[in-house]
């Protein structure tokens, strides 16, 4: 026997296990398989659990094909014949092979002694094997015997009137299976010649009570057994004795008990008179003058004696015999005759199949009988092979627990299954709970408490007996309960030969539940107890124990102790977290972990083995870490985690309630600090990014421009919109904003989630009058006093609340344009076009930004500067070689950028300073080009 | 009286157990078993198939147990059809919602009845029905997570080539 050790992780079943012999079939099937050929299976299960694939193979089992032909042909025998008569010879033909088949019947007188040739010698069918052929045409074949069924027949010999006493002749009866020719049995039958009374016996045999009302021969039925005897020699018989012996096996050599039943003989010749079964009585003697002398010896042998019998007479003996005990099969009973003058002959063999029964008993002990009628067995039962584990001291069709026992462990219920039945049969298992606690699992397992009865069933053969045991596990929040608990379950057994065939025995648990000795609580660090009851407290009133309050990305602590009562065993406890309160699953918002920690700070997921004295329980001190992910939302609330030290080995456990709240970061973030151009009349449009740091939603707080620092002087007047369709331009539907609570973010909810970013444009007005060369300063600034959606907040990080915007005023005929193309690997090459478009680059990447000045008016523009700054969270990359260094072409020829940050710097990106530019021809044209990394 | 006797000793079990060792638990525990089907005058029984003869049926009952804490998504129980035998249809049973699928060489798992494509002479493209005699294999995918206990059985019948 062999069990699958293979469970193997694999990412997909393409195919399955193979193993030496081939498993997949192709198409249809074109010839038998050869002789010896093995069928060997294995089946496979895949599932995921965790996330992760698995596969198992189911253990292998196999199955010879074989054709195997054999015959057994029954009986050799001698009768008497008178000459000119009849004499008729039974003939059994057993098919034992494997599979069906048609036998070859032959006859042949030649050979051997042939004092007389034999006039006729035909062979009759004899289906029911009454010694009486069916008809009377004679059969060269058997018609299909199915495996391990018989057939039978009587050969028929004619005997000359030329015959004289004392003759023999015999022949030869022979049955040959078709398929296999070489299995082929001889009988040798003689027929020896006499002119004294030959006396003929035919047994029938048919059902008289049929106590189950199946209307087939099972166990428990009474048969009538029919001899009918007759003198078909030429002189009288004297001295009759016809004799039959109920046999004690049948043709399988299995024991079998025939009961005869006392009484029960009759004669033909003495109708309604039952015979009586002492011996040494003559019982009656009818109108020729025959008397009958009947005994029965013991149960079991039934002796007639007819003193004579004239030539032509016949007459039967019926009695009765129950089938006691028998496996399903066949029963052959011959009977015998003999005279003064005839030897011992038998009758026709008088098969009697037992059809199979089912019948079971599941008992706290094995069994010997039935079930009686009112379902609880107990004198049935045998107490010298009773259940291992009953408690109450008798087979009584409960098994019993009374130990004491804590929620959450298991105990074990041992009884006996029995099959009564009269052949192998298969019992199917099932349990149904009555009190045990809501949550108590069941499981059936063999005897050595362990090893899973997998498909709950198990095969016996016929009058065998086996142990099996059923694990109650209660929840561990069994409640506790005095002892006598109560709790009991109905265990069924089931024949799969005959599913009406069923028998129950209960499981009764007397004991206490008792609340485990083991308590988990909070301390406070230092050893001291500060939360959680002893036992059954799960939580305080409905609330947590204890809630501790910590910042997105941070970690929560929480100092817990063990212990086991004094005088408790000594146990271990494995430590577990979930949010689940029965712990069914494992169970922790997205992003949390637990770990557990010990006093020395190494990671632990148990206590360890925890030995209580008589007088002094042992403690355990460890602490839950619960780790919150960086973009945990605000909660004041709290999120329940329900911890708990539940031992392996007898399943005491405590659990408790604590809880993490996270508290609200409240940031929003403005930039970047922008400088722009734009000529006397014209607009300058400056995007920033707004975006919310925090772990709630902002939905208010004060958006102005120009509060610390107006755009003065000049007369230049700026506002800020919002980019409602962020498409990145100022469109005429994008709405002026002045406070965070006019902002839909892209989740469209009114507010800024968390994390969620949105873009609002300073536009700053120039007055025609302004002018050239000059700049001017303005802020754009977000209040720190803001609004969440958990009421008023102050910005925690006023530092990012404000961004600087410069307008530079640029001659009118200066045209600028700024581009940007991202150069990935910061080489200096950018991989795509320049454009105007906005741009996504990741961390470490480089944008190339191009400054275009175009003169597009008719004189020339003088102490141009081309200026511009570093943006946020990028520093100034040169690239290998320099290769992306800041440069400045005027018109073709190469300039120098006279103010820039060193590499990797920060800040103003300028042609020159103020004052200090360059000039450029009316169509010409100065590029300012340079790169930035962003910010990894 | 010559009889031919043949007999070949090659069986191995139907039925079998796990014996782990205390401290190795399997997360699942499984379970193959073989019968012969035996027609008898009123029906039929289940016999040990230790040896058969060709064109005898074979019934295969397998049952998968959850022995861990964890639910197992997706639990497909996969049944070959062995070389020298052919699936017979209707013959599958499973005591848990599943969807049913049949295996066919070069086709995908689908649900019976199967079928392919095939061109006629013309060229016309035809679906047709592959027989369940070309099933190589058949297979259970349960509509439910198994969750942690639960046990799957499923069985199905072959039948020997002759």
């Amino acid at each position: 026997m062999r069990f699958n050790p293979g469970v193997k992780r694999a990412a997909t079943l393409s195919g399955l296990g193979v193993s030496a012999i081939a498993l997949v079939a192709g198409g249809a099937l074109a010839a038998p398989p050869p002789a010896d050929t093995v069928i060997g299976n294995q089946a496979a299960a895949t599932y995921t659990s965790n996330g992760e694939t698995f596969t198992v193979q189911s253990n292998l089992v196999e199955t010879v094909v074989n054709e195997v032909f054999d015959v057994t042909l029954s009986t050799d025998q001698t009768r008497d014949g008178a000459p000119g008569s009849l004499v008729f010879f039974p003939h059994t033909i057993d098919n034992d092979s494997n599979t069906d088949e048609v036998f070859d019947l032959a006859s042949d007188a030649a050979g051997g002694t042939d004092d007389f040739p034999l006039t006729e010698l035909e062979i009759f069918p004899d289906r029911d094997q009454d010694g009486v052929p069916d008809s009377l045409t004679p059969i060269s074949e058997t018609p299909a015997i199915l495996a391990g069924e018989s057939y039978g027949v009587v050969v028929r010999a004619t005997v000359p009137s030329t015959a004289a006493p004392s003759e023999v002749t015999d022949f030869t009866v022979t049955a040959t299976s078709q398929s296999d020719p070489s299995v082929t049995q001889t009988n040798t039958d003689i027929v020896s010649i006499t002119t004294d009374g030959i006396i003929d016996l035919l047994k029938d045999q048919s059902l008289s009570v049929d106590a189950d009302g199946d209307g087939q021969v099972s166990l428990g039925d009474t048969i009538e057994v029919t001899l009918t005897y007759s003198n078909t020699g030429i002189g009288a018989a004297t001295g009759v004795i016809i004799t039959d012996d109920l046999p004690t096996t049948n043709k399988a050599g299995d024991p079998v008990t025939l009961d005869y039943v006392a009484g029960s003989g009759v004669w033909s010749d003495n109708p309604g008179v039952a015979l009586t079964d002492a011996s040494g009585n003559t019982e009656a003697t009818n109108a020729q003058g025959t008397s009958l002398q009947y005994e029965t010896t013991g149960a079991t042998s039934v002796i007639a004696t007819l003193d004579t019998l004239a030539p032509g007479r016949s007459g039967t003996i019926s009695f009765e015999y129950e089938i006691t005990s028998a496996l399903q099969g066949t029963i052959e009973n011959t009977a015998t005759v003999e005279s003064d003058t005839q030897a011992q002959t038998s009758s026709n063999p008088s098969p009697v199949s037992v059809d199979p029964s089912a019948d079971l008993v599941m008992a706290d002990a094995a069994a010997t009988g039935s079930t009686p009628a009112s379902g609880v067995d107990g004198a049935n039962l045998d107490s010298s092979d009773a259940s291992a584990s009953d408690d109450d001291g008798a087979s009584d069709d409960v098994t019993t627990e009374s130990a004491d026992v804590f929620a959450g462990e298991s105990m074990v219920f041992d009884m006996v299954v029995t099959n009564l039945g009269n052949e192998s049969d298969t019992v199917l298992l099932d349990i149904a709970n009555n009190d045990f606690p809501v949550g108590t699992s069941f499981d059936f397992v063999a005897p050595d408490g362990i090893t899973p009865i997998v498909g709950d069933r198990i095969e016996l053969t016929s009058g065998s007996s086996a142990h099996v045991q059923v694990v109650a596990s209660l929840p561990s929040d069994a409640p506790a309960t005095g002892a006598p608990a109560g709790f009991d379950a109905t265990v069924t057994a089931t024949s799969r030969k005959d599913s009406g065939v069923t028998n129950t025995t209960g499981i009764l648990f007397n004991g206490a539940v008792v609340a485990p000795p083991v308590d988990l609580v909070n301390t406070d660090g230092a050893g001291t107890v500060t939360g959680g009851v002893g036992n059954g407290a799960v939580d305080d009133g409905g609330d947590p124990w204890q809630t501790r309050t910590v910042r997105p990305g941070e970690t929560a602590v929480f100092p817990l102790q063990v212990s086991v009562d004094a005088g408790a065993p000594a146990n271990t406890f494995d430590l577990v977290a979930s949010g689940d309160a029965n712990f069914a699953t494992i169970d922790l918002p997205d992003g949390w972990s637990v770990e557990f920690y010990d006093t020395s700070g190494v990671k632990i997921t148990s206590t360890g083995a925890l030995s209580p004295t008589a007088s002094a329980p042992a403690v355990f001190d460890y602490e839950a870490r619960v780790s919150v992910p960086a973009d945990a939302g605000a909660d004041a609330v709290g999120t329940g985690l329900y911890f708990r030290a539940e031992s392996p080995v007898n399943g005491a456990s405590d659990t408790k309630l604590d809880s993490v709240a996270v508290e609200e970061v409240v940031d929003v973030a403005i930039e970047a600090d922008t400088v722009a151009q734009s000529a006397p009349g014209g607009v300058a449009i400056v995007p920033h990014t707004i975006t919310n740091l925090g772990n709630s939603t902002l939905t208010g707080g004060e958006l102005s421009v120009g509060d610390s620092d107006p755009f003065s002087g000049q007369g230049i007047t700026a506002a800020a919109f919002y980019d409602a369709n962020d498409d990145g331009v100022l469109d005429a539907n994008d709405p002026l904003i002045t406070d965070l609570s006019q902002i839909v973010g892209s989740d469209s909810v009114a507010g800024l989630s968390p994390g969620e970013q949105a873009r609002v444009f300073v536009r700053a007005q120039v007055p025609s009058t302004a002018s050239y060369g000059i700049q001017e300063t303005g802020d754009l600034t977000l209040s720190d006093s803001l609004t969440t959606e958990n009421g008023a907040a102050t910005d925690e990080d006023t530092a990012n609340n404000t961004v600087l915007d410069t307008i530079t005023i640029i001659s009118g005929d200066m045209v600028i344009t700024k581009e940007q193309a991202v150069d990935a690997d910061c080489d200096g090459t950018p991989e795509g076009s320049y454009s105007l478009n906005a741009l996504s680059a990741d961390p470490g990447n480089c944008i190339a930004y191009r400054l275009i000045a175009d003169n597009t008016g008719t004189s020339d523009a003088n102490d141009v500067v081309i200026n511009d700054t570093v943006p946020g969270f990028t520093t100034l990359e040169h690239c290998p070689a320099d290769a992306c260094a800041p440069a400045l072409t005027i018109d073709g020829a190469v300039g120098t950028v006279d103010i820039a940050p060193a590499d990797e710097g920060t800040g103003s990106v300028a042609s020159s300073a103020q004052n200090a530019g360059f000039s450029l021809s009316p169509g010409s044209r100065a590029v300012l080009t340079f790169s930035v990394e962003i910010d990894t | 009286m010559k009889n031919r006797v043949t007999s070949i000793a090659t069986i191995l079990c139907a039925g079998v157990f796990a014996h782990p060792s205390l401290a190795e638990v399997l997360p699942v525990e499984s379970r193959m078993d073989v019968s012969a089907v035996i027609k008898q005058a009123d029906g039929e029984t289940l016999r040990p198939a230790d040896e058969i003869v060709p064109g005898a049926v074979l019934q295969y009952d397998l049952d998968y147990r959850n022995a861990s804490d964890e639910a197992f998504e997706g639990f497909t129980i996969v049944g070959p059809v062995p070389e020298n035998t052919e699936f017979l249809p209707e013959t599958q049973n499973a005591d848990r919602r599943s969807v049913f699928e049949a295996k066919v060489e070069g086709l995908d798992w689908a649900q019976p009845p199967v079928t392919r494509y095939e061109t006629d002479a013309d060229g016309t493209l035809r679906s047709v029905e592959v027989p369940a005699s070309a099933y190589s294999a058949v297979r259970w995918r349960l509509a439910e997570p198994l969750a942690p206990r639960e046990t799957a059985s499923a069985a199905y019948r072959v039948r020997v080539a002759d």
